[in-house]
């Protein structure tokens, strides 16, 4: 794995090289008089390092797709900073090399109506895309803050709620106890209303056999007394 | 009006019918249906303090009838009913309900209302009448194995404490709960709340006990207590508090304090200890230069 980052860093390196030659000799090209021999030599020569910068970065690309994964991420992260140079560094060429020096006669045109260079590139400008910077960070760093806070707010929300739970839990658990104990109460008091019913039941037929008993006897005596004493 | 002056003729009947005597049916079951449907006149009525004498009045009828419950639920009615008007009064009621619950063995109710009564105590200000009650209720809750309530009676007891300066009996409530908390699911991400409670408690004890490392073995202890305390943020703000108190500086201790501060706003409890804490620290440093 060593050995293919190594490769890469060469490869990665030449690429540097030809991209720095080019972007030079680009910018030489543009203070040179248009259509004047240097100036069409230097953008040959641009030419010719852009082509094989290009040719290094499809070899770095393979490279990059043969590394380990964590790695593979990276490089090719960095892989694509570079093509979008290379990119950049093509159409400049294309266009210093443009039929009558388009880019010449557009600076000189723009400096003629005032204007700078490009913006972007002016130290003003590169401060103030600074300075955006800057505050885009600060307003991030602050969400950030925000965030956390809220974070913390949360989290001390939701160790209260568990601890609500936790009494609630307790209550629904100590009401199930209450209600087995109640059921059990209920249990005991049907077995003594049924054994109440029993003796109730048993009391009665008692009762039956006593009134039965009683009746004979009253029968047993009339039958003496009556039927006796007539003999 | 028409129901206040309704219950008043009420009350008179039963009062009447206490003072005499009947051979047939219950005095004082008849009493008490009077003084039942009085009391809930007097409440329409709004005339509280007339319905809390009414619901004393039916404790002691339930008193002679021998049912207890019903005379710690009509205590417990006739302090709600005081409450309106006179708090010592409501008060009163409530440690008879309290009395008559024990008596009767059901010392989870006596709990909820000794708590209440010790909360009152507190909105009062008396701390020390508010500890003494919360850790009897406490107690009673521990008893019947009410572990939540158990605890936060105890928690209410350790901040008490705290205020009133006794910092080792407070870090033991504190640790105590802890050390239940800790295994239970739901309640271990509460612990981290109260080992710093019981360590800004620890600050202030190490100054009262002279020994500026005191807060670190504590602190090493709850890291065995709880071991996700280690590193989290509380832990980290108590170690830059306890830099800071070890240095003698005062301006780092503040900053330690705005800083934690700015991320979760510190309670009145906190704030209190802690500036207790820094008003330690400055005579601390006005006693060494």
């Amino acid at each position: 794995m060593s050995d293919s980052l190594g490769v890469f860093d060469e490869y990665e390196r030449a690429y540097c090289d030809a991209a720095t030659a080019a972007s030079r000799l680009l910018a030489s090209s543009k203070s040179s008089p248009a259509g004047g021999d240097e100036r069409t030599n230097n953008l040959r020569q641009a030419d010719t390092q852009i082509t094989e910068a290009e040719s290094l970065l499809r070899r770095m690309d393979l490279e990059a797709r043969s590394a380990s994964a964590n790695a593979k991420t990276t490089l090719l992260a960095r892989l694509k900073d570079y093509k979008a140079d290379l990119a950049n560094l093509k159409k400049e060429c294309r266009s210093a090399a443009a039929p009558g020096g388009a880019a010449g006669t557009d600076a000189a045109q723009r400096a003629e109506l005032g204007l700078g260079e490009d913006f972007a590139s002016t130290a003003a400008g590169q401060r103030q895309r600074l300075l955006d910077g800057t505050a885009r960070v600060n307003a991030s760093g602050e969400r950030i803050r925000q965030s956390r806070q809220t974070l913390a707010e949360t989290e001390e929300l939701g160790s209260e709620i568990l601890g609500n739970l936790h009494a609630q839990r307790e209550t629904i658990v100590h009401a199930r106890d209450t209600l087995y104990e109640a059921d059990d109460n209920i249990g005991q008091s049907r077995r003594v209303l049924v054994s109440m019913a029993r003796r109730a039941l048993t009391n009665k037929i008692i009762m039956g056999g006593v009134i039965l008993v009683l009746i004979a006897a009253i029968f047993l005596i009339v039958y003496y007394k009556f039927i006796r004493s007539d003999h | 009006m028409a129901d206040a002056s309704k219950a008043r003729e009420l009350v008179a009947k039963a009062e009447k019918k206490l003072a005499g005597w009947s051979l047939f049916g219950n005095k004082y079951e008849d009493a008490l249906e009077l003084l039942e449907k009085a009391s809930a006149n007097l409440k329409l009525a709004k005339a509280w303090s007339e319905a809390g004498e009414c619901f004393l009045k039916i404790a002691q009828v339930q008193q002679k009838l021998d049912s207890a419950h019903e005379v710690a639920s009509a205590y417990v009615d006739a302090s709600n009913a005081f409450k309106k008007t006179s708090q010592p009064k409501s008060e009163e009621c409530l440690r008879l309900a309290v009395k008559a619950y024990t008596d009767m063995g059901r010392l989870g109710m006596a709990a909820k209302y000794l708590r209440e009564l010790g909360e009152n105590a507190e909105g009062r200000g008396e701390k020390e009448t508010a500890v003494d009650l919360l850790s009897q209720a406490g107690d009673l809750f521990d008893g019947e194995e009410q572990k939540s309530e158990a605890n936060k009676a105890m928690l209410k007891v350790a901040s008490l404490r705290a205020d009133l300066g006794a910092y080792a009996e407070a870090m033991e409530g504190f640790e105590t709960v802890s050390k239940r908390s800790v295994d239970n699911n739901l309640l271990k991400y509460s612990v981290k709340t109260y080992l710093l409670q019981s360590s800004i408690c620890a600050i202030c004890l190490s100054f009262d006990k002279n020994e500026p490392e005191y807060v670190e073995r504590v602190l090493e202890k709850y890291e065995d207590i709880d071991p996700s305390f280690g590193g989290s943020r509380e832990h980290k703000f108590l170690q830059d508090l306890q830099k800071a108190r070890v240095e003698g500086d005062v301006d780092a201790f503040t900053a330690v304090v705005q800083e934690f501060d700015a991320m979760s706003r510190l309670d009145t409890w906190k704030t209190n200890l802690l500036l207790t804490a820094k008003r330690k620290l400055e005579a601390d440093e006005d006693d060494l230069t």
